[in-house]
């Protein structure tokens, strides 16, 4: 697999603090939409600011389009939009004439100003000076100047904070019709699972500053499955466990109802028969899915 | 190229930016002040015989002009361009644009040298007020005695280059202090503290704003004038060093 963006042990500390990130290894395929999770101040800032070289790198590697970023720093950003922590802007200049500025640097034809302005929902208040904006409007402005030159990568630092349900909808299509259309790979950070969960192909998350879970999606909810449990309760609790052990399960017993790990059905089948044909009462068998949110709660405890 | 980009941005910036201002008023302010003067008192530059009266003005106007105007207008300057980036969190913006990070150093450098070369071409133009307009108004006619360009450009080249160490100390410290009020407090401080200071001798030349107070006391020399340039350069090279190798760049 290729990957758009690759780290290797990235570890950060600030000052006298104790290690912020430790051996943060990401790897975020080419043309995904990858979700970047974790509470607040779990270190998905800081770890982006270091993909970007906006904080010096202490101790690892990065690396973007299979290349080193502090070797070919232009080149690499030239194919990065991007928007981190609060949105950028000129405040007391036009939301056009903050696309004017970087349209400058990045030479891209001016087409692209009022394309971007329709993009975003901004063309009717192009002319407004961007201090005046809600703040909804400010993120909006801030995601079209990290769309403005069609790059190749995006990263997102929670784009969707201050936007209401229908801005969170409509910037989560914006976001998988630039992914499908034209191949950009997405980093978009969040902590919450739900408000990304529709859109991403692939996810890491991030606790006290160590990577936890990262995959595909598809693997989350492999895990998902794999945690699991079949509630059961019996009349004798004590002769089921037993029963449940001699099947090579390790039954938990929890306010007088057991536990085991979800199994195949036809193996379920088994186990319940001989719980009958060994003389026990069984009231209830009932599967306990753990919902995505939970589990990435649980994930992100300590 | 790239830098060429880069200032063009930077000048946008400034479209609607506090900092154009304050630069038309601090560079007219001498001019408009004087000329007021020179019509209340209904006396014109015609009436002397000397001939020299057009070198008077410009030492009279340049001398308030560096002394005072100068090194308070610089500590503004400097201040609100480096803030047009602080202000919104844009730093992390312009850093992560395909730009080196001497271009960014020396466009937004240049802007600020732009600006205070235009402060200066207002003091000029208020000079040329302050002797055309009174004639105009109270003759009808223009001064008898020829405009001396070449003593102005020269006057204005020498004030200049003892402007620089303020230009390079106050951008020093507005690039690396993201709060407002540190940059235009140390400014202001070594500034007032330079008054006295410039007394000590050559431990008075330590101070930026030094060379603009001995300028205003009249007891500059050509030797200052290197002194001047030579500790604008240290200062420069200092401050691209630190803004490079700043941890957090945004």
């Amino acid at each position: 697999m290729t990957y758009c963006v690759e780290t290797k042990n990235l570890s950060h500390q600030f000052s006298s603090e104790s290690p912020l990130l430790k051996d943060i290894s990401l790897k975020v395929p080419q043309g995904s939409i990858f979700g970047f999770l974790g509470k607040n101040g779990a270190g998905k800032t800081t770890t982006l600011k270091l993909i970007l070289g906006l904080l010096k790198i202490q101790k690892g590697e990065v690396s973007i389009f299979g290349q080193s970023l502090s070797k070919n720093r232009i080149a690499i950003l030239k194919e990065i939009g991007s928007l981190i922590e609060s949105p950028s802007f000129y405040g007391h200049l036009s939301a056009r004439d903050n696309l004017l500025i970087l349209q400058k640097i990045y030479q891209c034809p001016k087409q692209r100003i009022d394309e971007v302005l329709e993009i975003v929902g901004l063309a009717e208040v192009g002319k407004k000076k961007v201090q005046q904006f809600s703040l909804g409007m400010k993120q909006r402005l801030s995601i079209g100047i990290a769309l403005l030159h069609q790059p190749k990568l995006l990263m997102l630092d929670e784009p969707t904070n201050g936007l209401d349900p229908n801005g969170i909808i409509e910037i989560r299509t914006l976001l998988k019709d630039i992914n499908s259309k034209y191949g950009t790979t997405i980093i978009i950070s969040s902590h919450l699972l739900s408000e990304i969960e529709k859109m991403i192909s692939h996810l890491a998350i991030i606790n006290d500053g160590k990577l936890v879970f990262q995959g595909s999606f598809d693997a989350l909810k492999l895990k998902q499955k794999e945690l699991s449990t079949i509630k059961i309760e019996t009349n004798d609790l004590t002769e089921a466990c037993k029963i449940l052990t001699e099947f090579g399960l390790q039954p938990k017993v929890i306010k007088e109802a057991i536990f085991i790990k979800s199994i195949e059905p036809q193996r379920l089948s088994q186990v319940i028969k001989t719980l009958f044909d060994k003389g026990l009462e069984v009231y209830q068998v009932a599967g306990e899915t753990m919902d995505l949110e939970t589990m990435f709660i649980n994930l992100t405890k300590n | 190229m790239e830098f060429i980009r880069s200032f063009e941005s930077e000048l946008l910036k400034l479209k609607g930016n506090i900092v154009i201002l304050i630069s038309i008023l601090g560079g007219l302010l001498l001019g408009v002040a004087f000329t007021w003067r020179v019509l209340y008192l209904r006396y014109h530059i015609n009436l002397t015989d000397n001939i020299h009266i057009w070198e008077k003005i410009f030492d009279k106007h340049s001398r308030a002009f560096v002394g005072f105007l100068i090194p308070i207008g610089v500590i503004l300057i400097c201040t609100l361009i480096t803030q047009i980036e602080y202000k919104n969190n844009n730093w992390k913006q312009v850093h992560t644009t395909p730009q080196r990070y001497g271009t960014i150093f020396m466009a937004k450098f240049t802007t600020l040298f732009v600006l205070t070369i235009f402060v200066f071409i207002l003091l000029n133009v208020g000079i040329l007020v302050e002797g055309i307009l009174p004639c105009l108004i109270v003759d009808g006619k223009m001064p008898v005695h020829p405009i001396p360009f070449n003593f102005f450009f020269i006057g204005t080249i020498k004030c200049f280059i003892l402007t620089l160490p303020i230009i390079g100390f106050q951008y020093l410290l507005s690039l690396y202090y993201k709060n407002f009020m540190i940059a235009v407090g140390v400014g202001l401080t070594v500034y007032v503290g330079s008054m006295p200071g410039i007394k000590l001798g050559s431990i008075g030349y330590l101070s930026p704003y030094s060379y603009v107070l001995n300028y205003f006391d009249q007891v500059i020399t050509a030797q200052h004038y290197w002194m001047a340039l030579g500790y604008f350069i240290c200062l420069f090279v200092l401050s691209y060093f630190l803004y490079v190798n700043k941890g957090e760049k945004g």
